[in-house]
């Protein structure tokens, strides 16, 4: 990875630091910088978490007891629909997206994103795609039922809700694609001289991979729901049985695109950790090429593993064995990339701040995912734990303790470097344990659930599953409300602070750090030489 | 591009505009490749089989990114 930099002319703030842009609600409508655009990102990705999570109480609470409590089954699983697609393609998305934008062009010493305008482009078509998928829950017949996988037939079926989710995905869909074809673009091409491939920053390598992932999938998922909206308005029948169509292939279609998304979405975490790790344990990152080989083996293997979503479609028996072995393989990339984590802490001088207890925090939980989705991958098992709340379980420890603790690392992170203030590092802590600890209480228990044959997407229950589901609500509510923290944190942190020096961070080494905190407008307008 | 520069146009202008109109070449070719995915999996959805369709689109996509991530690792 790149350390020793040397600016030309300067530090690279030629530009002068603040002045040279607009304010007011005109800066963040017509912005094309990559900084404003990064932070408006940001804020969406955690009002979308907001507003995923109020979902996901109102399904916890529902769960409290059994019997119907404060939801109709319809609506609680229209719940179920939009808190899985809110908190995907609202939240941790746009959050990594967001990421990408702050980051990226700093790390590899690039004025700005390749293409600024489209950049703009790209956020704004969010907002109105959230709107319209939340408008599902106001029309007649409301959002959809169908879970956020969208199968058919039942979503041939559905009202105006699943029109309106389909135009949203769309929109999603184009603004992920514009995204990535930015990320690609500014990574191959502004880079600063010196800098190659093999010493960026492993951040810009995962989203490299992420951005390639996205172009290829994307646009197959956009193809499968045009074809669905094809088949509930235009006469169509390609996967609608009743017209010789095949629901199957959306499966296949779906999961295709599916099981990369989950990559698409963890990729930009693993990057995440490789930065922190190293700087809180003062040492380079222990195998740096080898933590770009997995990576590029993981996102090739995730394409070759969709099948073992559908084990219990009826696969014929070569099938299930390819996919099985297939599942099984991608862990050892993922070994690797755990393995050169725990080594890069190996005698590093460790210090526990905020940033570094998450990654702690991720690499502990996530490992602990990553277990269960091995469990998953053997057949015999998965067609016993299917549609259970054991995969419930196993994908949130994926997704949330991996995702989102990651992304809370990073913001803890870079925080000091985008607002030019120090963070309140007791309430930080505070926001860690509370999440640590409410996250298991809300999501351990699932698993014994799942074990025990509680089926998920129900809205009621037989009674001798009350009591996990009773500690998992309350585990709910307590990792829900140690989000405000985090919320408060950073709201304090922008707004004043002991102030930031230019690297808060003694072990941080990439070129982000070479800039004065906050970070100037324009930032890089010479690029820096990486030596 | 280059005749700018022989012109008399500063290096830096010449090194930036060469930078613009690769970057402009890597989008182009990128969207590209999304709007054959895009198109090609509806149409080969239309003119074969499920299987069939399933079997293109996805040696499709998995060569798209062997090549693309892989032609990196190199450098």
């Amino acid at each position: 990875m790149s350390s020793i930099t040397q600016p030309i002319g300067g530090h690279g703030d030629a530009a002068g630091g603040h002045e040279h842009h607009p304010s007011g609600i005109m800066r963040w409508i017509t912005t094309t910088n990559h900084k404003d655009i990064g932070t408006m990102y940001l804020w969406f990705s955690f009002t979308m978490f907001l507003v995923g999570g109020v979902f996901a109480l109102t399904i916890r609470s529902e769960l409290f007891e059994p019997g119907m409590q404060i939801l109709r089954p319809e609506r609680f699983n229209q719940l179920i629909t939009l808190h899985g697609l809110i908190m995907i393609f609202g939240a941790l998305m746009p959050g990594a997206v967001g990421f990408a934008n702050w980051m990226i062009p700093m790390q590899i010493g690039a004025p700005d994103m390749a293409f600024a305008r489209m950049n703009n482009l790209s956020f704004w078509l969010l907002p109105p795609a959230a709107i319209m998928l939340l408008l599902g829950l106001f029309v007649p017949g409301g959002a959809p039922e169908t879970g956020w996988t969208l199968y058919p037939p039942l979503s041939i079926q559905q009202g105006m809700g699943m029109d309106l989710t389909i135009f949203a995905i769309h929109i999603m869909g184009a603004s992920s694609i514009m995204g990535s074809i930015n990320i690609i673009t500014t990574i191959l091409n502004l880079r600063a001289p010196g800098m190659t491939m093999m010493k960026m920053p492993l951040f810009c390598w995962s989203w490299l991979i992420t951005a390639y992932l996205l172009i290829a999938v994307m646009p197959v998922l956009a193809g499968a729901v045009t074809m669905l909206l094809t088949d509930r308005h235009f006469g169509t029948s390609f996967f609608d049985a009743a017209g010789g169509g095949d629901p199957v292939l959306f499966q296949h279609v779906f999961w295709f695109f599916g099981h990369p998304e989950v990559y698409i979405i963890i990729l930009p975490a693993f990057g995440l950790i490789s930065e922190v790790i190293p700087t809180f344990s003062r040492k380079p990152l222990f195998g740096y090429a080898s933590m770009v080989y997995a990576l590029c083996a993981i996102a090739i293997l995730s394409f070759l593993v969709w099948a073992h979503h559908m084990f219990t479609v009826g696969l014929p028996a070569a099938g299930i064995l390819f996919y099985m072995y297939a599942t099984m393989l991608i862990a050892i990339p993922t070994g690797v990339k755990v393995f050169n984590w725990l080594a890069t802490m190996w005698k590093g001088s460790i210090t526990l701040e905020a940033p570094m207890l998450f990654a702690l925090g991720f690499l502990f939980l996530f490992t602990t995912g990553g277990f269960t989705g091995l469990i998953l991958a053997i057949q015999p098992v998965d067609v016993q734990f299917q549609d259970t709340y054991y995969v419930v379980a196993h994908f949130h420890y994926v997704m949330v303790a991996g995702t989102l603790f990651a992304f809370f690392a990073a913001t803890y992170y870079w925080l000091p470097k985008w607002t030019g203030h120090m963070y309140n590092e007791t309430l930080a802590k505070w926001h860690f344990w509370g999440s640590f600890i409410f996250f298991n209480v809300a999501f351990f228990p699932m698993h014994f659930l799942g074990l025990a044959g509680m089926p998920r997407r129900i809205p009621d229950y037989a009674q001798q599953f009350t009591n996990w589901n009773q500690v998992s609500t309350v585990g709910a509510f307590g990792f829900g409300l140690s989000q405000l923290i985090l919320l408060y944190v950073v709201v304090m942190c922008i707004r004043g602070g002991k102030p930031a020096p230019a690297k808060p961070w003694e072990g941080a080494t990439s070129l982000e750090w070479t800039l004065p905190s906050p970070a100037p407008y324009h930032s890089f307008p010479t690029p820096p030489v990486v030596q | 591009m280059t005749t700018a520069g022989a012109v008399g146009v500063p290096q830096e202008d010449d090194f930036e505009a060469r930078r613009r109109a690769a970057a402009r070449r890597t989008g182009f070719g990128l969207l590209l490749v999304a709007l054959i995915f895009f198109f090609g999996f509806i149409a080969s959805r239309v003119w074969l089989s499920s299987d069939v369709s399933m079997g293109v689109v996805g040696a499709a996509v998995v060569v798209f990114v062997i090549v693309a991530v892989g032609r990196h690792l190199r450098k």
